[in-house]
C-alpha cells in the first residue's frame, strides 16, 4: 500500500485551508442540537435566580443521601451477584450450564418499576416491607445485575488457560487461581459492568417513586408537577448530571484499561457434581424464578382477571397506540439520524465531525428526567417566540408547538437514545472498507447514493438492531416521558406507573406484561448474536464474500 | 487531444510529498503505466486523478475540462473516471450483472440493460451475470471489476495495480487479456504498477516514478534502452552501470568500448544491459562466473571481473558456462546511452 493512501486513512490529516464541507457541517449541526441543551443545563443553574435552592433545600439532602445509599446498595448488590454467577457458570461445569448462562441475561428485560408492580402487589400488607431505601436496592440488585455479569463473564471466558496453569505451578489451588488471577483481571470489566448498572439505577423513576425512595428523580418530579418550579427541576438535574457524568467517566476509565492481553485456550471449567451441581442449578434457577418467570405468571393472571373483570383501564387503548406509535417513530427517527450521524462520521472524516459525534452521543446513560428538563429549556423558549411571531404577524395563536405536543418526547427520546442506536449502526458500518465508497463514487455515486445503494443493504442488520434497541427503550421509558408527554398522551408505561401508585395492580398487569415481552425481543436477539459471534452478513462483508 | 492532463500536481500527507510536481499526459485511447516501487506516491496519483484525493497544487485536467485547481475541485461522481481497484472492491450485496449495471443508474432502462449485457460481453462473463462476486475466482472479480468500470463509458479508466491479487501463474495470461478489453472498448488507460515487467509488456507509455516524482516518461523500448538516469536504469530492468570517458561517438570503459546514442565527450556512467555483453571461453579471460541464474529460454550470469566489480551478463541459454569458468567479457554490438546523473 502507498504511503499517501494508508496516511488518508489512518488518520483525518489536517487538509489545509478547505471549507468544510456538507457532512462535517451536519455532523456539528446534530452535536449542537444534541448536546446543546445538557450543556444549558448548568449555565442556567450558575445564572439562574439563586434561591431556588433555598426553596427545595429540604429536599435537597434527602435526594443527595436517598442516591448515594441507592448507588451503594446498588453497586455492592450488582457487584456480588453479578460476579458471582458470572464466575460460576465461566468457572464451572454442571447440568443445564450451556442453557442458564444465557437465560440468566433475561432480567434485562424487566424494567424495574414492573418488578415492583409485582412485588408490591404479592407481598403482604401491600408491600410494606421493601417500602424504604433497603427495598429499592434489592429490586434494582435483581434486575440490573446482568449489566455486571455480561461484562464480568466476557473477560473470565477470554482469559487463558496458560495463566491459571501458571498460577497452580506456583502452588495455588484452584480456587486461589481464580481469586488471585482471575477475578483480578477481569476487574475492568466488572467495574465497568457496576457503572452500567448504576446509571440504570439513577435514571430510573418508576422504582424509587413507588416504593417511596426520594433521590433526585424523584425530587425532579416533584418539583416540576407539584411547585411548577421549572428552576429547581433545572438545578435537581443539574446535580444528577454531574453524579452520572462522574459514573460515566469511571465506566470509561475502566473500560480503557481493560486489556484483555491473552487469547489463547479457555480454561477448561470444574466439573460439578453431587450436591454442589444440585447447588449450581438450583441457585440460578431460583432467581430467574423470581425475577422473570413469577413476575411473568403474576402478572398474566392479573391480565386476565383485569379482562374478565373489565377491570382494564379506559385509556388502555389509547395508550398502547400512544406507546406503539411513539416507539415506532422514534426508532425511525433516531435510527435514521445515527445512520446519517455514523455516516457523515465516515464520509467526512475530520476533526471535527470526530468531536461532533462525541459530543452528540453524550446522552447516553443520562437520566430521562434530566434529558427531560435540559431540552424543555430551548423548546418553551422557541414555544414563546413563535407564538409571540405568529400572534403579531398572523393574528393566530398556535399554542405550545413544541413543548405541548410529542415534538418534546422526540427531543427527548432523541438526546437520550442516540448513542444506543448510533454504537449499534458505527459497528456494522466500521466492517465496511472504504473502497466500495469510492468504487461507487467513481462510477457517479454522490454520498447520498452511496448510502443508499450500498451501506444501507450491507448494514441491515446493524440498522435493525439499532431501531430494535430504540423502540424498547422508548417502550419502557418512563421519566422523560412523565414529564414531557402531552395531555392524553399516556403510554403503556405511564398507565403502569399510574395503576400501580393507586395500587390497582391487576389494571397495570396487562401493560406491565406488554412491556416485558416487548423488553424481551432485543435481549433474546442478543443471546442469538453472541451464540455467532460476529453476524454472518458483517462477517461476509469482512470477508468480501455476501452469503444470502 | 489529451484525456488526462496534469500540471505540476502535488500533494502532500504531513511531511511525506507523495506527489511532488507531476506533469503528465494521456492521449486518447492510450494506455499508461505509472511505474514505482511502492511508497512512491503512484497510487496517490491515482486517487488525485478519481478525486479522492485533493491536490495541494497544480490542476488535474480530464478531457480538457479542469477537475481539481486553484479553487475547483470536481467530486469523483462528476469526473467520468472509471476505477479499478486493488482489491477489486466489487458490491458483495449485488450478483454480476448489477454490480457492472452499478454506475448506469441514471441511464434509461433499455440503453442500461443492453450497455451492461454488452460489457459483460467484452469480459467475457455473459454466463456469469446473476453469480455473486463471492462465487467467482480472482480472475473473473477481476474482469468484472473492469466491466464496472467500462461501462459507463468514463473518459479514463485508472487501474491501481490490478494484477497483484493474482497468483503468478495466472497473471500474464490475465494481462493480455485486460489489455485487449481496454483495446477492444478503446479506452483511455492509466495503470499504475511496481512490476516492471508489466509494464513493459502492457504500456504504450511508460512513466517511472519515485519519491512523488516523474523520473522518465517515454515507450518501454525509449526507457528500457536509454534510461535517464542511474535510478531509472536500475528500476527498469538489470543493469550494469559503467564509468567511462566518452569521445563523440563511442564511449571507453573498463569492459571495452561501446557506440552511444548520442555523441557526448568526457566522464560519463552508461547504462548497459546484461544483454548488451557477450561471453566467450577463454582461460585467459577478463572475468570469472560467479553466479548462474538458469531462466529458461535464458540465463543470467554474475562475473566478476579482473578489477573487481560484479558485472551481469543475459545470454540465450543455447550455450552455458559453468560457475568458476573462465571467461571474456565484451560489448555486444549495440549502443549505450550515458545518463545524466
Amino acid at each position: 500500500m502507498e504511503v499517501g493512501a494508508s496516511a488518508t486513512r489512518a488518520a483525518p490529516a489536517p487538509r489545509g485551508a478547505r471549507a468544510p464541507d456538507g457532512w462535517t457541517a451536519f455532523t456539528v449541526v446534530c452535536a449542537v442540537l444534541v448536546a446543546g441543551p445538557l450543556l444549558g443545563l448548568p449555565i442556567a443553574f450558575i445564572t439562574g435566580h439563586g434561591d431556588a435552592l433555598t426553596r427545595f433545600s429540604g429536599l435537597l439532602p434527602e435526594a443527595l443521601l436517598s442516591t448515594l445509599g441507592l448507588l451503594v446498595g446498588v453497586g455492592l448488590g450488582a457487584l456480588v451477584l453479578g460476579t458471582g454467577l458470572a464466575a460460576l457458570v465461566s468457572f464451572c461445569d454442571f447440568p443445564g450450564r450451556s442453557w442458564l448462562e444465557w437465560a440468566l441475561v433475561l432480567p434485562l428485560a424487566v424494567p424495574g418499576y414492573v418488578f415492583t408492580l409485582f412485588a408490591l402487589g404479592t407481598l403482604p400488607a401491600g408491600g410494606a416491607a421493601i417500602r424504604s431505601l433497603i427495598g429499592a436496592v434489592a429490586i434494582f440488585t435483581l434486575v440490573l445485575y446482568p449489566y455486571v455479569y455480561l461484562l464480568a463473564r466476557a473477560a473470565f471466558l477470554s482469559q487463558s488457560a496458560t495463566l491459571f496453569e501458571a498460577a497452580r505451578g506456583l502452588g495455588l489451588s484452584r480456587r486461589e487461581a481464580i481469586l488471585r488471577v482471575g477475578l483480578p483481571l477481569a476487574r475492568p470489566a466488572i467495574f465497568g459492568g457496576v457503572a452500567l448498572a448504576l446509571m440504570e439505577a439513577l435514571a430510573d423513576f418508576g422504582t424509587v417513586n413507588l416504593l417511596g425512595v426520594h433521590t433526585f428523580t424523584d425530587a425532579i418530579y416533584k418539583v416540576w408537577f407539584n411547585a411548577f418550579d421549572r428552576q429547581a427541576a433545572m438545578q435537581l438535574a443539574t446535580f444528577l448530571m454531574g453524579i452520572t457524568l462522574t459514573l460515566l467517566a469511571l465506566e470509561r476509565l475502566a473500560r480503557g484499561r481493560a486489556r484483555y492481553a491473552a487469547h489463547g485456550r479457555a480454561l477448561p471449567p470444574i466439573r460439578l457434581r453431587g450436591p454442589a451441581a444440585a447447588a449450581a442449578v438450583m441457585a440460578p434457577l431460583v432467581l430467574l424464578a423470581v425475577v422473570v418467570a413469577a413476575p411473568l405468571a403474576q402478572l398474566a393472571a392479573w391480565a386476565v382477571d383485569a379482562v374478565d373483570d373489565g377491570l382494564l383501564a379506559p385509556e388502555f387503548a389509547a395508550a398502547a397506540r400512544n406507546s406503539l406509535l411513539l416507539a415506532l417513530m422514534s426508532a425511525v427517527l433516531v435510527g435514521g439520524l445515527a445512520t446519517l450521524l455514523a455516516y457523515g462520521l465516515r464520509a467526512s472524516r475530520t476533526r471535527s465531525s470526530a468531536l461532533a459525534v462525541r459530543a452528540a452521543t453524550i446522552g447516553y446513560g443520562l437520566p430521562g428526567s434530566v434529558v427531560a428538563v435540559a431540552v424543555i429549556v430551548p423548546l418553551a423558549w422557541l414555544d414563546h417566540r413563535i407564538d409571540d411571531a405568529s400572534g403579531s404577524i398572523l393574528g393566530i395563536d398556535p399554542g405550545l408547538l413544541l413543548t405541548g405536543t410529542v415534538i418534546g418526547l422526540f427531543c427527548a427520546y432523541t438526546v437520550r437514545f442516540l448513542a444506543l442506536a448510533f454504537q449499534a449502526v458505527e459497528a456494522s458500518l466500521g466492517r465496511i472498507p472504504d473502497e466500495l465508497d469510492e468504487a461507487a463514487r467513481g462510477l457517479g455515486s454522490d454520498r447520498l447514493d452511496v448510502l443508499a445503494r450500498v451501506h444501507v443493504p450491507l448494514i441491515r442488520a446493524g440498522l435493525v438492531t439499532a431501531a430494535l434497541l430504540v423502540f424498547t427503550e422508548v417502550m419502557k421509558e418512563l421519566p422523560a416521558t412523565m414529564l414531557l408527554r402531552p395531555v392524553g398522551g399516556d403510554t403503556l408505561a405511564i398507565e403502569v406507573w399510574q395503576a400501580t401508585s393507586e395500587s390497582l395492580y391487576r389494571t397495570a398487569a396487562l401493560p406491565a406484561l406488554l412491556i416485558v415481552l416487548v423488553g424481551l425481543v432485543p435481549v433474546i436477539l442478543m443471546i442469538r448474536l453472541s451464540g455467532r459471534r460476529v453476524s454472518e452478513p458483517e462477517a461476509a462483508v469482512t470477508a468480501g464474500t455476501w452469503t444470502r | 487531444m489529451s484525456e488526462v492532463r496534469l500540471e505540476s500536481v502535488a500533494k502532500a500527507f504531513g511531511r511525506v510529498r507523495a506527489v511532488d510536481g507531476v506533469s503528465l499526459e494521456i492521449g486518447a485511447g492510450e494506455l499508461v503505466a505509472v511505474l514505482g516501487p511502492s511508497g512512491c506516491g503512484k497510487t496517490t496519483l491515482l486517487r488525485l486523478i478519481a478525486g479522492f484525493e485533493r491536490p495541494d497544487a497544480g490542476i488535474v485536467r480530464v478531457a480538457e475540462a479542469e477537475m481539481a485547481g486553484a479553487g475547483r475541485f470536481v467530486p469523483p461522481e462528476k469526473r467520468a473516471v472509471g476505477m479499478v481497484f486493488q482489491d477489486y472492491a466489487l458490491f458483495p450485496h449485488l450478483v454480476v450483472a448489477a454490480n457492472v449495471a452499478f454506475g448506469l443508474a441514471r441511464r434509461p432502462k433499455a440503453e442500461r440493460g443492453a450497455l451492461t449485457k454488452r460489457t459483460l460481453e467484452l469480459v467475457g462473463l455473459q454466463h456469469k451475470a446473476d453469480r455473486y462476486p463471492h462465487e467467482l475466482s480472482g480472475g473473473e472479480r477481476q474482469r468484472v471489476a473492469l466491466a464496472r468500470a467500462l461501462a459507463p463509458e468514463p473518459k479514463v479508466v485508472l487501474l491501481d495495480e490490478p494484477f497483484s491479487n493474482l497468483d503468478a501463474t495466472l497473471r500474464a495470461g490475465l494481462r493480455r487479456e485486460v489489455e485487449l478489453i481496454l483495446r477492444d472498448a478503446e479506452a483511455t488507460a492509466l495503470l499504475v504498477t511496481h512490476d516492471q515487467e508489466e509494464a513493459l509488456s502492457l504500456a504504450d507509455r511508460l512513466a517511472v516514478m519515485n519519491e512523488g516524482r516523474l523520473v522518465q516518461v517515454g515507450v518501454p523500448e525509449e526507457v528500457y534502452a536509454r534510461p535517464a538516469g542511474r535510478w531509472a536504469a536500475q528500476f527498469v530492468g538489470e543493469v550494469n552501470v559503467l564509468s567511462g570517458v566518452a569521445r563523440g561517438a563511442g564511449v571507453e570503459t573498463e569492459l571495452g568500448v561501446f557506440d552511444l546514442h548520442r555523441p557526448a565527450t568526457g566522464a560519463v556512467h552508461v547504462a548497459v544491459r546484461p544483454e548488451q555483453l557477450e561471453l566467450s571461453a577463454r582461460h585467459d579471460g577478463n572475468a570469472e562466473v560467479v553466479e548462474r541464474e538458469f531462466r529458461g529460454h535464458d540465463v543470467l550470469y554474475r562475473l566478476r571481473h579482473e578489477g573487481g566489480r560484479t558485472v551481469l551478463v543475459q545470454l540465450p541459454s543455447l550455450e552455458l558456462y559453468e560457475v568458476g569458468a573462465r571467461v571474456f567479457v565484451r560489448p555486444a554490438p549495440t549502443s549505450v546511452a550515458p545518463l545524466v546523473d
